[in-house]
């Protein structure tokens, strides 16, 4: 989340305008002001941010134990994720024209027998779990 | 997406001072799809008030657990604490290279990068 202070802006009794840049992504919007406070916006109302052209990726070795991958093409957002064999990474550090993502650790038995890459622990539920207390929560 | 249960914690309702008296019955299980369930432990007569620990011996990962009442608990526990690995449920059979694709998605548009990642 983050605010945006609109630097010039021109309305009409029923419009108001203003520029703003913003990465790949969805954003969701309400609008505030001094004067009358925050604006009611719709539940549908959203700004769809759909970056033009297509997005490359450097082929990379990596430990199972995870790492990095660079990933090119422009503006791209923070809520930009990857996923590799079903595990997420998400962005490390982003410039205009390329983002940085972990690479998750490759936990399985196999690769947990060989390597050991991760430790026994307690599981954070309100992470990892949905929780329910009927039939098909 | 799965955990490797090493042990189960649980406590009973505090609030309720004899409700480890009626959680005698109930089990813990383990599932992969949410319709077959294995019981990895039953809470027996040594059941007490605070803390009480399950060590799980079954190696396999499971992606449910779930606490299953009696007719009289009426899951009156109070803290219910999972020890483990969370693990992948990829298929893994050489750990010498594994390439994976890269799934991206930039929250409107998703991208796929066959083989993108070698995991060695």
């Amino acid at each position: 989340m983050f605010v945006y202070n609109v630097p010039t802006w021109t309305n009409t009794t029923s419009q108001l305008a203003f520029n703003v840049t913003l990465n790949s992504g969805k954003y969701g919007f309400i609008l505030y002001d001094d004067v009358y406070g925050w604006y009611t916006t719709a539940a549908t109302s959203f700004i769809t941010v759909s970056k033009s052209g297509t997005y490359s990726v450097t082929t990379t070795q990596t430990s199972f134990n995870g790492g990095a991958v660079t990933v090119t093409g422009n503006n791209i957002g923070n809520g930009a994720v990857l996923k590799i064999n079903g595990l997420t990474g998400t962005v490390v550090s982003r410039t205009a024209t390329e983002a940085i993502f972990n690479i998750p650790a490759l936990v399985t038995l196999i690769t947990q027998t060989s390597f050991t890459l991760a430790k026994n622990k307690t599981i954070d539920l309100a992470k990892t779990t949905t929780w329910g207390d009927s039939p098909g929560w | 997406m799965g955990v490797q249960l090493t042990r189960i914690r649980y406590f009973p309702n505090p609030t309720w001072n004899i409700a480890y008296q009626f959680i005698k019955g109930a089990v813990f299980q383990v599932s992969n799809d949410n319709s077959s369930w294995i019981t990895i432990a039953t809470v027996d007569q040594t059941v007490h008030a605070g803390w009480n620990s399950f060590m799980i011996t079954n190696n396999n990962i499971f992606r449910y657990v779930r606490f299953s009442h009696t007719s009289k608990s009426k899951c009156n526990i109070a803290e219910f604490e999972l020890t483990g690995i969370v693990m992948s449920g990829a298929t893994v059979s050489n750990v010498a290279s594994l390439p994976s694709d890269i799934v991206f998605d930039d929250g409107v548009n998703t991208q796929t990068f066959a083989g993108a990642v070698d995991y060695r």
